[in-house]
């Protein structure tokens, strides 16, 4: 078989017309900048009702609920926080790098990732559901203890269901950079 | 850039951003095109960064492989379709020469090579000019000469042997 060959076995393949008209492309592109934009427009009001909250709650009454709330609430805006200044870095680094330069930046970006996923996400996990403990009493006290029970056991579903989408995307990630540090590969 | 200076290079550059994707991802048709997708909308979105010192398509043959390098999605079962006029020509042809067979065989071969080498000789086969290969992936051109000699040697020695 001969260089000639492989060539004439790629053109064989049938040629691809575009999926989606470029209006379709723009579209979508204006979508996913409004929905950024949108995302971190949230978070930033999230951060200051709570800002706003404290002084005003605070100086009259530290409770246990408002305390746990706050856990809650803060530990997923600083994840939230992280995954968007993540994206931002990967998309950065694709746009204005070139191939050789952006693969040791993935090795990079993705180390950076293992220190989140070993520290930071731990740390997010364990106060969120430090946070929801402390709401538990309250629950308890003002509620019914049927829906008491409905709520101890939603909650331990979802955090299961995070803690599941957590591991798997750890997973994924360490795989990944795994297959750009080490690369054995049979043929070249 | 342009909504008409966008529109005509989508059209004009798609077709090659999708083959060099699907040969990225082992045929994964759907994975390609979600890639393809994705290179157009972060041209659209990014259009500002292009400063102009190199040929436009350099630019998005840029995007696309760093889209291709960063993926950590898995790739799905291979399921390809193939012209059925080229299909209909083979008949008669023994196993060997089956078109669907040796693309599938290629994508196998492709797989194996290493990340970058499996860029280079997906932008060779797409005929893309070789100093533009090496711009867009930050290689010498006599460098990115000496890996194509290599990978093909490879990956002749893949398809005539199965590894």
């Amino acid at each position: 078989m001969e260089n000639k060959t492989i060539n004439q076995i790629w053109e064989q393949q049938p040629s691809t017309l575009p999926q989606f008209p470029s209006r379709e492309i723009i579209k979508k592109a204006a979508t996913q900048r409004r929905n950024q934009k949108t995302g971190i427009a949230v978070m930033c009001i999230t951060v200051g009702i709570l800002i706003l909250y404290a002084i005003w709650q605070f100086p009259d009454e530290i409770n246990m609920f408002i305390a746990g709330l706050f856990l809650m609430i803060a530990s997923l805006v600083v994840r939230i926080a992280i995954e968007i200044a993540s994206n931002w870095r990967k998309v950065s680094g694709m746009v204005h790098l070139d191939g050789k330069q952006y693969l040791d930046y993935l090795k990079r970006f993705y180390h950076w990732r293992k220190r989140i996923h070993f520290i930071i996400t731990p740390l997010c996990f364990g106060g969120y559901i430090f946070g929801l403990l402390q709401l538990f009493p309250y629950f308890k006290r003002e509620f019914s203890e049927g829906f008491y029970i409905y709520l101890i056991v939603s909650g331990s579903l979802s955090i299961a269901v995070i803690a599941v989408i957590i591991i798997n995307q750890v997973r994924k990630e360490l795989v990944f950079l795994k297959s750009i540090t080490n690369q054995k590969a049979r043929v070249s | 850039m342009t909504e008409a200076e966008f529109t005509s290079t989508y059209n004009r550059l798609y077709p090659k951003i999708y083959r060099l994707c699907l040969g990225y991802v082992a045929g994964d048709e759907a994975m390609a095109r979600e890639l393809s997708q994705q290179t157009f909308i972060k041209v659209w979105n990014h259009g500002s960064s292009f400063k102009g010192d190199s040929d436009i398509s350099t630019w998005i043959y840029r995007i696309a492989v760093n889209c291709c390098l960063g993926q950590i999605k898995k790739k799905r079962p291979l399921k390809l379709e193939i012209d059925p006029a080229i299909m209909d020509n083979s008949e008669d042809a023994n196993e060997e020469e089956n078109p669907a067979k040796n693309i599938q065989q290629r994508y196998g071969c492709i797989d194996q090579l290493k990340t970058i080498n499996k860029t280079v000789i997906l932008m060779e086969l797409e005929q893309i000019p070789q100093e533009e290969i090496a711009t867009t992936l930050g290689y010498s051109h006599g460098s990115i000469r000496t890996r194509l000699s290599r990978i093909r040697e490879a990956l002749l020695k893949c398809m005539t042997h199965g590894k």
